[in-house]
């Protein structure tokens, strides 16, 4: 009967039409029809709801032979291939060409149960090579051409994750299929690749904050896959799979940790400004000396062995006011990520840590921006697309009125009586030139301005742009390509005598490029490799006369130049699914013109993961690094006298190395992560300074340097929920980390030689970030900081002299100050989600500081004539409150 | 929400107004004493002092101890020898502090201090002399906010780099409160070769007073400076130090005498270490305390930390006046209320004196006739001694002999 039917349409239609028979199961079709033909075939023998709007130009024919129940798949298949979309919304389809028709909000906008209707079934195929965009879950993807499908083996699919609203690329999802064997993560640019077997298969992507996903796909061969995402309304209860955690036991890698803005934003600090540094130090491992400082400590290392990168420059001071905030906007950027143990082959030249900052990408649909106004900052940021989801553009921009502050900070504090200003500008611009490649723009400027009085002035500025090009060759080969410019800038001008009137001025001007190529070898081995150059321009020290009556002999310290040039390779060994190796190799080369000595060395990164299931994993890894740059600086904190110098023929590279084991385990349907991890550490040639070192304008530096060792070890115990109402981290962290000088300098040897407290050595250390939702809108965020007194030198005697007191003083860090504790907590209140309302505003008001604790910055002891006495600076000494008001539009 | 949170601001600000601070804090801290320490520079051509004393702990009472030592001297690198100047007193009951005549010591050898204690030799480095600079002035400024006046000096040598340290002897000249002219006389004293045979209040003759004292110290902070930085050695207006509006001492007339040593770059490098640790301490950005060496060492141990820095200088001497009655400048700082107190009768004299009173001036009454009746008995005006006698703030009536003040 069917079969007649057919038969008749041919003939009326005046086609080429022909149906066959087949004996097993029926293969019916059209042949060289046209596409409105086409359609009415389909009106007609398949559903009759089916809408079309013909392009006239059309004139491609069709020919179609499949089983009947293939049929209707692979028609529209084929229109899609000639430029038509076809939609289904309530069993209804909708044939356009050129455009799209949005039917439904995305699954599960609502809520997951009245997640978007499931009626598309039947649609199912997209064409292997074109990248398929997905749009809808309970559907099936095909990847890669049918006509030339593998029978067996693995295909790679690729693609990018990116926000369904935004279009921005969305970082570190982990993307897994379901039998929980293959498993991979997105980059910064939102890209994945994975290797799935061929046929079927159930791929996942989860991330921080982000709705969980589930696609079916059909993997026929390599092919592409574009996803977006969506953030969560709503906290979601039950098991879900996080992308922390999954991270934590597919990557060999230990020691590394990320925060999202998200959770940033939510941490209450000090004048309630969003801040990446602060909550750097919330986490395991990283101690500061104290509050109102930037420079923070990894594992026992000093302020300076820390890499911070932005964009992939680097910032040679993160902070604004000397550390009173970090210089990052918080409205601009990503996310941060901390390598405190493993720290990829691709990066270098510091011995304890690689920050890495990140901006975010412009939103590509729409233009929008913030408007913040806190206690110290107001804040502007603007995004959009320049072209629509092609070029996009985030610029940000923060200034001061912080004048304020300075009335109330502590006489000797070195702040009172000052003046500050700072402004800080950022820029990203991304052009995706095609699916293919994309190229990224950013800048990056900020400039502080202090004085302490009407006559001394500080200043700094850090400027850094790059230029970065992300290229996917094939399905197994990418590359990036950064160049970029970095620069620090730095002066003291002191006008009081103007007969001595002078200015001093040093700065790190660098130029660098990287390029990194990413190539899996096969299912087990993920190659890593690239080249990586540094080109230094360091002025240590400037000094020149003010106005014309200054006696002041201008002189500049020779500039120092040098190379650093790296070669780095490294592969991922997944051995089983149990046991995963992590292999790097990086030499590094100094190459400093006029030097004889010879500066460089290998440097190996080793780590290896043995999970016992799902959510059991341990860890052991091994590091070695190497440091060419050097901070001259004799406070413990980053101070404003801070310079930087290179390693020369009397300045030695640092060295150091790290041995580090963790266990991991997962709990409580996946949203709990535990973690234990313990290391030893040991870095020589560390720079340490005579007493009555010459650090300023000193040509004959290297004479007054002492070489030192570093030992450091520790345990860090993590507890990290990231889902559910209650999220956040509970960490105890026990470590240690002594000093030693190596030279045997007779008497003069500090402490005798012997190992001594490092000045950030503080044994015992609980930290607890925690955020609680009471409903969508209102939500409590505590912060809680414990830990150890630091070392310091105290006097253990006194004598008179010279008219008056002084002091007899012990060994170096001899004594402790006393024990840090600190909450703080905040209240969030998000704006109301009404979608077409135009502009949304949230508050956050909170106290920093609640029990009101005078904590000790230092100890120290004043003389004044012939007395003596014992004072204890408290940067912080009492609750702070704050609001902070946010309008975003 | 808004307005209400941005009408508490204000407030907020002003609980923050109250926040950070520096607070007194005293550790537990013994400490330990004993550091041998030793002051003074081997100064050519005239007579050197030297102390050697001990250290203290910290929560002593003392700040030092003398140490008893013996055998000080100085040696010259061609030998000779300048022994202690001999008071009688030898050995344990030294007193921690002796002389060295070394007049006639040849400027072009090297010198070293040299003693012994508790059985172990000490001895300073060998150093020679450093040739001192020509001090062109001392000058005052006043300060924008006219609160301090900084004292300064300018100094040039024909070298080019220089390494200074200054100590500054200040004297200055203030007055009691009021200005007595009468003073008490118990009965039996002796006036005017006879005893008295009653309580007396006599009037002060010949510009006697007890209104009018001088007061004397060295001054404790430490003043070092040098010209590396600068295309000549040569300071010009280096501030040395400031004095506060408030400061007594520039209450009428001060007077500073500088004394300019030019000593080694060596020991610059201590004196700065020494004043770093005892004053730039304890802030944010501040160094960490170091360790302080100087150049004396136990010569059988060199292990044995010795503090001070010995020398060999050739000081220049500067003074500088400061004359507020031409500045104007000192503000009293909270003026002392001070009671007057109208003692009835003679009898009453000897009593309100032994309480601690002095008669200042003769009562005189509102209305002039009241004297001139029959069996009027003269009553004073008695005030606290110490707002009468100047002495009771530490000075005494030594006028020094350059004080440019002849009135009184």
């Amino acid at each position: 009967m069917r079969r007649i039917r057919t038969i008749l349409l041919a003939v009326l239609l005046g086609c080429t039409l022909a149906a066959q028979a087949q004996p097993a199961g029926e293969v019916f079709g059209v042949v060289k029809a046209d596409a409105v033909t086409l359609v009415d075939f389909l009106r007609k023998e398949i559903s009759p709801d089916i809408f079309f709007v013909p392009d006239s130009a059309d004139h491609r024919t069709y020919t179609i032979r499949v089983p009947r129940e293939q049929f209707l798949e692979r028609a529209f298949a084929e229109m899609r291939g000639n430029g038509y979309t076809v939609t289904a919304y309530d069993g209804k389809y909708f044939i356009l060409h050129g455009m799209d028709l949005a039917t439904t909000l995305p699954a599960g906008y609502f809520n997951r149960r009245e997640a978007a209707p499931a009626a598309d079934d039947s649609l199912k195929k997209y064409l292997g090579e074109q990248t398929s965009r997905m749009t809808f879950q309970n559907k099936v993807y095909e990847i890669g051409d049918p006509d030339q499908r593998r029978k067996s083996g693995r295909a790679t699919v690729r693609g990018y994750v990116r926000d369904v609203a935004s279009g921005e690329p969305l970082v570190g999802v982990s993307v897994y299929d379901d039998s929980g064997k293959n498993y991979a993560q997105t980059d910064e640019f939102g890209f994945y690749r994975i290797a799935l077997p061929v046929g079927e298969n159930k791929l996942g992507f989860s991330g921080y904050s982000l709705e969980d996903m589930k696609l079916d796909l059909m993997v026929y061969g390599d092919g592409g896959l574009d996803v977006v995402m969506k953030e969560k309304v709503f906290s979601l209860t039950g098991a879900v799979i996080t992308s922390e955690s999954m991270d934590r036991h597919r990557s060999a890698r230990m020691g590394i940790e990320k925060v999202r803005i998200n959770m940033i934003k939510n941490v209450p600090v000090v004048f309630g400004e969003a801040d990446a540094l602060k909550v750097v130090m919330t986490l395991p491992g990283v101690k500061s000396v104290g509050e109102a400082s930037s420079g923070f400590n990894v594992r026992g290392g000093s302020t300076d062995q820390n890499l911070v990168l932005f964009n992939g420059g680097t910032i040679y001071n993160p902070n604004h006011m000397f550390g009173l905030l970090s210089a990052f906007n918080p409205d601009v950027i990503s996310d941060v990520e901390l390598f405190k143990s493993s720290i990829p082959a691709s990066y270098g030249g510091r011995i304890s840590s690689v920050l890495e900052v990140r901006n975010r990408e412009g939103n590509s649909k729409k233009v929008q921006g913030s408007l913040g106004l806190g206690l110290l900052t107001s804040r502007l940021h603007l995004e959009g697309p320049l072209v629509k989801d092609r070029t996009t553009f985030i610029l940000g921009a923060r200034t001061t009125y912080s004048n304020w502050i300075f009335r109330i900070l502590p006489a000797n504090s070195n702040y009172s009586g000052g003046k500050a200003s700072f402004q800080d500008v950022n820029l990203g611009l991304s052009h995706k030139i095609n699916e293919r490649n994309s190229i990224h723009l950013y800048g990056y400027w900020s400039n502080d301005k202090f004085s302490f009085s009407n006559d001394t002035t500080f200043r700094y500025r850090n400027i850094n742009g790059s230029l970065r090009w992300h290229s996917i060759f094939s399905e197994k080969f990418s590359m990036t390509a950064t160049v970029g410019y970095d620069s620090y800038h730095y002066s003291i001008e002191d006008v009081f005598n103007a007969h001595a009137a002078y200015r001093l001025s040093n700065a790190v001007d660098q130029g660098f490029a990287k390029i990194e190529f990413k190539s899996p070898l096969s299912d087990a081995h993920t190659l890593e490799y690239g080249l990586n150059a540094v080109l230094y321009d360091v002025n240590p020290g400037s000094y020149h006369p003010v106005g014309k009556v200054s006696l002041i002999e201008a002189k500049d310290l020779d500039r120092e130049r040098a190379l650093e040039a790296a070669l780095f390779v490294s592969d991922t060994w997944k051995v089983s699914e149990q046991l995963t190796f992590d292999a790097g190799l990086r030499w590094s080369q100094f190459l400093r013109p006029g030097n004889s000595k010879f500066r460089g060395g290998p440097e190996v990164r080793l780590s290896g993961k043995y999970s016992f299931n799902d959510v059991t994993s341990v860890k052991a890894g091994f590091n070695t690094m190497r440091q060419y740059i050097h901070m001259i600086s004799n406070s413990i904190n980053i101070s404003p006298t801070d310079s930087w110098r290179l390693t020369g023929d009397q300045i030695r590279p640092q060295e150091g190395w790290q041995a580090a084991a963790g266990f991991y385990r997962t709990l409580m349907g996946n949203t709990v992560d535990l973690s234990l991890e313990g290391y030893y550490k040991r870095v020589h040639h560390y720079v340490d300074y005579k007493s009555g070192a010459v650090l300023v304008m000193n040509p004959n530096l290297a004479d007054d340097l002492i070489d030192t060792e570093n030992r450091a070890y520790g345990v860090e115990f993590l507890v990290k929920k990231t889902l559910g109402k209650l999220n956040g981290w509970v960490s105890y962290t026990w470590s240690r980390s002594f000093l030693r000088e190596t030279e045997d300098r007779g008497v003069n040897t500090i402490n005798g030689g012997r190992w001594y407290h490092a000045p950030y050595d503080k044994p015992h250390d609980v930290k607890v970030v925690a955020n609680y939702k009471f409903t969508h809108r209102f939500s409590l965020s505590a912060n809680l900081d414990y830990a150890s007194g630091r070392p310091v030198t105290v006097p253990i005697g006194k004598y008179l002299y010279a008219g008056g007191a002084r002091l007899v003083f012990s060994e170096r860090n001899s004594y402790r100050i006393p024990d840090y504790f600190r909450l703080d907590l905040a209240l969030i209140i998000e704006p109301g989600h009404y979608l077409k309302q135009l502009t949304h505003m949230s508050f956050t008001v909170g106290c920093y500081n609640v029990t009101g604790r005078k904590n000790p910055y230092s100890v120290f002891y004043t003389t004044e004539g012939r007395n003596i006495s014992g004072h204890m600076l408290s940067v912080f000494a009492t609750q702070i409150p704050y609001v902070n008001f946010n309008l975003k539009f | 929400m808004k307005k209400r949170l941005v009408s508490r601001l204000p407030m907020l600000l002003l609980a923050i107004l109250a926040t950070a601070c520096v607070y007194d804090f005293n550790p537990d801290l013994s400490g330990e004493e004993g550091l041998l320490i030793v002051e003074g520079d081997i100064v050519l051509g005239q007579t050197s002092s030297f102390s050697i004393r001990r250290s203290s702990a910290l929560d002593s009472w003392n700040l030092y101890e003398f140490a008893a030592y013996s055998n000080l001297r100085v040696e010259a690198s061609d030998g000779t020898l300048y022994p202690e100047r001999a008071f009688g007193l030898e050995g344990p009951f030294s007193r921690g502090a002796g002389q060295i005549d070394l007049r006639g010591a040849d400027p072009s050898l090297e010198y070293r201090l040299a003693f012994d204690c508790e059985g172990r030799h000490y001895a300073s480095h060998w150093t020679s002399i450093v040739p001192n600079a020509v001090i062109d002035s001392m000058s005052f400024a006043i300060n924008d906010a006219k609160t301090d006046i900084s004292v300064r000096i300018s100094t040039h040598s024909n070298e080019s780099t220089g390494y200074y340290r200054w100590t500054a002897f200040e004297t200055w000249e203030y007055r009691a409160e009021r200005f007595a002219t009468y003073y008490f006389l118990p009965a039996g004293s002796r006036y005017k070769g006879q005893p008295l045979q009653e309580d007396s209040i006599l009037p002060y003759e010949n510009g006697e007073n007890l209104f009018y004292c001088w007061s004397s110290e060295q001054r404790g902070g430490l003043m070092t400076a040098t010209t590396e930085s600068l295309s000549e050695d040569r300071l010009v207006d280096h501030e040395l130090y400031t004095l506060n509006y408030h400061d007594r001492k520039i209450s009428y007339v001060y007077s500073v005498e500088v004394n300019q040593t030019r000593i080694t770059e060596e020991a610059y490098r201590y004196w700065q270490m020494m004043e770093r640790n005892s004053t730039n301490v304890g802030g944010l950005f501040s160094p960490e305390p170091s360790e302080l060496r100087g150049n004396i060492v136990n010569v059988d141990d060199e292990a044995e930390m010795v503090l001070g820095y010995v020398s060999v200088v050739n000081p220049v001497k500067y003074r500088l006046f400061i004359d507020d009655r031409e500045i104007r400048f000192y503000k009293e700082l909270n003026p002392r209320l001070v009671p007057e107190y109208l003692v009835p009768g003679k009898p009453n004299w000897s009593i309100t004196y032994r309480e601690g009173w002095l008669p200042v001036s003769e009562y005189e009454p509102d209305n002039p006739e009241v004297t001139m009746r029959p069996g009027y008995v003269q009553l004073y005006n008695w005030l606290p001694a110490n707002c009468v006698d100047c002495r009771f703030q530490g000075g005494t009536k030594q006028k020094p002999a350059y004080w440019p003040t002849p009135e009184i």
